[in-house]
């Protein structure tokens, strides 16, 4: 019965943890592991799955699933459903599901089935009366299936952080825990290609919540098939909206996850492994994204396009954290332009035999600067290490390309391998001296000496402030006009070309395809506004 | 079982049994002119047929509920405000920019200007006016106790009638007693429910997306959460060949506040100082985040996210608000679908147009007489 409906028959390549990359060429799977066990297998680092008897899986992981189904009496459950009872039979009860599909707008016809809709599931499930979820469940529609990829996320208090499962092939694999994101062996590989630090990870996290069942858009019962039993699943009938799951699930998982990696990463005093730390606030580790609030009904009826503010600078991190607050335009696309220029790109979805002529349902989606990892500037600002003024002057360098810029992230062979906390001059004191000294810095356009002009600055505040404003000012002008807005696409889709070189991009629907080559040079924006090749 | 009477929301029992009746009697009516209205004769307007009055037309053994939910943070706040300061801010500066059905008030200490309590409301203003017709002594004396003791008859009643933005529910500071921002009725929750019950087509295929339905019915705000979010499952349930209509009783409701992410000062569990004050547990209609003077910390002490809770807006972001929708004959409807929209000229749903449908219902009661 349920191999009837297109969604059942889409297998999740990309969800499945990429154990070819690194066996050994003698190594076949099925031969390693033997059915109803549980396996130590974190890539990059393991050769081949270890078996993981019940009382050292129970001695070393403390998330419930570990503790309440995987190490326990009998078999672990291999199906979602069974899954499910089986947290029921632990008394971890309460649940809210939640549905992503990229191609969740497309509703169901006979000639659509097999339109790849990449319907995922993602339940929470918690005790009754606790404030915060501790076990997040990702799975295909197939709740049934032993095969379909199941994934299991479960925060452990002990280790201070999140713990990584897939069953895959009749059994269950510990792929690791946050900490191994943050390895250089396990780092990008199984889970973390995607939960790039170790924390939850939700792509669209922001309003619209894109590709998401949200207030914005609902997934609604047309999609499926008329005589789809997912239709009265309790999973899909009691689907929860994706602004619960932003609000109350992801960000206060990554902030719990970046909290304890402050905690537990500081000795006496000292904050160590800084540079894990800079990475993420010079480099883009990973990227939510974000698209404009306008559908593209609401386009094709007239509304304009209101740019997401941090497709223009990161103001989640120069206005939200550091409190700058220049008079930020927000650009918006009058309608006519936008059309205009999604024809001249010509701008698609497609997924296999399928094509629809048309920008993604929320029109204008790009990557933005990853909450995770503005998260982890507030806590180093917090924590006294970055000054205000510090942080400003670091982050106004290339402040026009908030993602991809491998211009700022040069700076971070600057940052020592520890600080003091609570000190944020004589964090700031090591660092200025250490670019001081280097010989770039006498060097007129490098990136320490474009950091070095923004130290000297004086009434920083007013300075920073003026230039966002007049490069939000300039982008706004480039909107009012298809030619100019044509380079503000274009580069837009060279960021979405970088997004989609990333493990975190699984699938095409995800962002539109266009007539730009993906093998083009990659763009950026010169201060000016003006969109050149990538230096 | 059938439903012989609409129950006051949140099943409140501020009055008489015969006022309950003229509440009924009100609500039926309403529920009445939603189903029938076609806006002076335009067929993709109404009537909405799939709209049922649960007093004239009893479900079936079918019959199910749904609660549809949205957040309780404006989104036309979100829209225009770049960081999460701006828009706490401005949600907190008028009760006009709390336009999800639910609006607040915020307490602060006077020496230190740290919060010590929010209150929330999602009482319909209907009901207020209705009261202060019925009760007005009840009116006050509920003023008293949810708002302020100081509060006087003379503060809410001007020329013997209730002025619904008194000094203690026009503001974001002296109190919220019920909401009134324009769009946030009992009377546009009742039309916007009928209006998405039109099942809509154009080209011969269906309209299933919330913006492309709100566009095409002109039945809210589509700016908002809740307007095109509402249209949108009713609609779903519409497109299931069922008859609609909002269940008894019919409100507005608080569903319920997470603490996710939250941290008290003493560890404490930050749910435990949230108090439903009004309605039930399920139908809440009324709610106060307060920390007991004994625990030595306020509210302005907890820390969300990361931030001390500096606005009201902080905690709206974690409250969820619901209405619930009610199907029955599931599959059975032979009504004809609409291809086409409301004509333009149309206008936007007269959202405030309730307000004197509460006297047309009271005009004949005794009760309205006796008070004046």
């Amino acid at each position: 019965m349920a191999d009837t409906f297109g969604r059942t028959r889409q297998m999740f390549p990309s969800r499945q943890y990429r154990y070819d990359f690194s066996f050994p060429a003698d190594v076949v799977m099925d031969a390693v592991v033997e059915p109803g066990g549980v396996f130590r297998y974190i890539l990059g680092r393991d050769t081949t799955p270890a078996l993981v008897a019940p009382d050292e899986g129970r001695a070393s992981l403390h998330d419930p699933f570990a503790q309440h189904v995987l190490f326990t009496d009998g078999a672990p459950p291999l199906s979602l459903r069974n899954l499910l009872e089986a947290l029921d039979a632990a008394g971890i009860t309460e649940q809210r599901s939640f549905v992503v599909a990229e191609g969740g707008q497309f509703p169901w016809t006979e000639a659509t089935d097999d339109l790849e809709r990449n319907f995922r599931l993602t339940l929470v499930r918690q005790r009754p009366g606790e404030a915060q979820p501790d076990l997040l469940l990702s799975a295909s529609t197939d709740l049934d299936s032993s095969e379909n990829f199941l994934q299991v996320i479960g925060w452990d208090a002990v280790a201070g952080a999140n713990q990584f499962y897939e069953r895959r092939d009749g059994v269950w694999m510990w792929a690791g825990s946050g900490w191994d994101a943050l390895r250089p062996d396990s780092r990008g590989h199984g889970p973390f290609d995607s939960h790039v630090n170790g924390a939850l990870n939700m792509k669209e996290l922001k309003l619209p919540w894109l590709h998401w069942h949200s207030p914005s858009a609902a997934i609604s019962d047309a999609v499926l098939a008329p005589t789809d039993p997912l239709r009265n699943e309790a999973v899909w009938v009691g689907r929860s909206l994706a602004d619960d799951f932003e609000r109350t699930v992801v960000r206060p998982s990554v902030d719990r996850w970046t909290e304890s990696r402050f905690t537990k990463l500081t000795r006496g005093g000292v904050l160590t492994h800084l540079p894990e730390f800079f990475r993420q606030v010079l480099g883009t580790s990973t990227v939510n994204l974000v698209s404009s609030p306008t559908s593209y009904a609401a386009l094709q009826g007239g509304a304009g396009v209101a740019l997401p503010p941090t497709f223009v600078v990161n103001v989640d991190a120069l206005l939200g954290v550091l409190g700058l607050e220049p008079a930020f335009t927000r650009p918006v696309v009058p309608a006519t332009v936008y059309r205009s220029v999604l024809s001249r790109f010509e701008v698609r979805l497609k997924a296999g035999r399928h094509e629809f002529e048309q920008d993604t349902h929320f029109v204008f989606v790009v990557p933005e600067p990853a909450f995770e990892d503005v998260q982890v500037l507030r806590m180093l600002r917090t924590t006294g290490i970055l000054s205000d003024r510090l942080a400003a002057a670091i982050l106004m360098v290339d402040f026009q390309n908030p993602v991809f810029s491998t211009r700022r992230m040069q700076l971070l062979r600057y940052v020592p391998d520890e600080a003091e906390r609570d000190a944020p001059t004589a964090f700031a004191t090591t660092f200025v001296s250490a670019v001081e000294s280097s010989a770039a810095a006498r060097t007129a356009g490098s990136v320490e000496h474009e950091f070095l002009a923004n130290w000297g600055i004086q009434a920083w505040v007013a300075e920073y402030q003026q230039r966002i404003e007049a490069f939000s000012t300039t982008l706004s002008s480039m909107c009012a006009g298809p030619d100019a807005f044509a380079h503000v696409m274009a580069l837009a889709e060279s960021r979405r070309r970088e997004f989609r070189r990333r493990k975190l991009a699984e699938f095409r629907l995800t962002t539109p395809s266009t007539n730009i080559k993906e093998s083009a040079p990659l763009l950026e924006f010169a201060p000016d506004g003006s969109v050149r090749p990538k230096k | 079982m059938t439903l012989t009477r609409f129950d006051a929301p949140g099943f409140l029992t501020d009055w008489t049994e015969q006022a309950a009746s003229r509440w009924s009697d009100w609500i039926s009516r309403r529920l009445d002119e939603a189903r029938a209205n076609d806006n002076g004769g335009d067929p993709a307007y109404g009537p909405r047929p799939q709209f049922f009055n649960e007093l004239r037309s009893a479900p079936g053994p079918d019959a199910t509920t749904q609660d549809i939910d949205w957040p309780a943070f404006p989104r036309l706040v979100q829209l225009n405000s770049i960081t999460d300061r701006q828009r706490w801010r401005t949600a907190d500066s008028s009760r006009d920019q709390q336009d999800e059905y639910c609006e607040w008030s915020v307490t602060r200490d006077p020496e230190t200007d740290k919060i010590v309590r929010v209150t929330f409301t999602c009482e319909g203003p209907e009901y207020w006016q209705f009261l202060a017709t019925v009760a007005p002594a009840r009116v006050l004396a509920l003023y008293q106790e949810h708002v302020d003791p100081q509060v006087t008859k003379t503060d809410l009643f001007q020329a013997g009638q209730y002025v619904v933005r008194n000094r203690w529910n026009n503001s974001t500071t002296n109190g919220a007693m019920h909401l009134i921002q324009r769009a946030n009725t009992l009377g546009a929750e009742i039309e916007l429910a009928a209006a998405a019950t039109i099942v809509r087509t154009r080209n011969g295929t269906a309209i299933t997306e919330a913006q492309a339905l709100i566009a095409c019915g002109q039945y809210g705000e589509p700016q908002r959460h809740s307007d095109p979010h509402i249209g949108a499952l009713v609609n779903e349930l519409a497109r299931a060949d069922a008859d609609v209509t909002l269940a008894n009783p019919i409100g507005l409701y608080i569903a319920g506040l997470s603490v996710a992410g939250w941290v008290t000062p003493d560890g404490s569990n930050p749910a435990d100082y949230w108090t439903v004050t009004r309605g039930t547990k399920e139908k809440a209609l009324r709610a106060v985040y307060e920390v007991p003077a004994a625990k030595g910390f306020t509210v302005g002490d907890i820390a969300i996210a990361g931030y001390p809770v500096e606005f009201g807006a902080q905690i709206a972001d974690f409250i969820r608000i619901k209405l619930t929708g009610l199907a029955t004959r599931i599959g059975q409807s032979t009504v004809q679908t609409i291809d086409g929209c409301v004509r333009p000229d149309s206008g936007e749903v007269p959202q405030d147009a309730v307000l004197p449908g509460v006297e047309d219902v009271l005009t004949a009661s005794p009760l309205v007489a006796s008070h004046r």
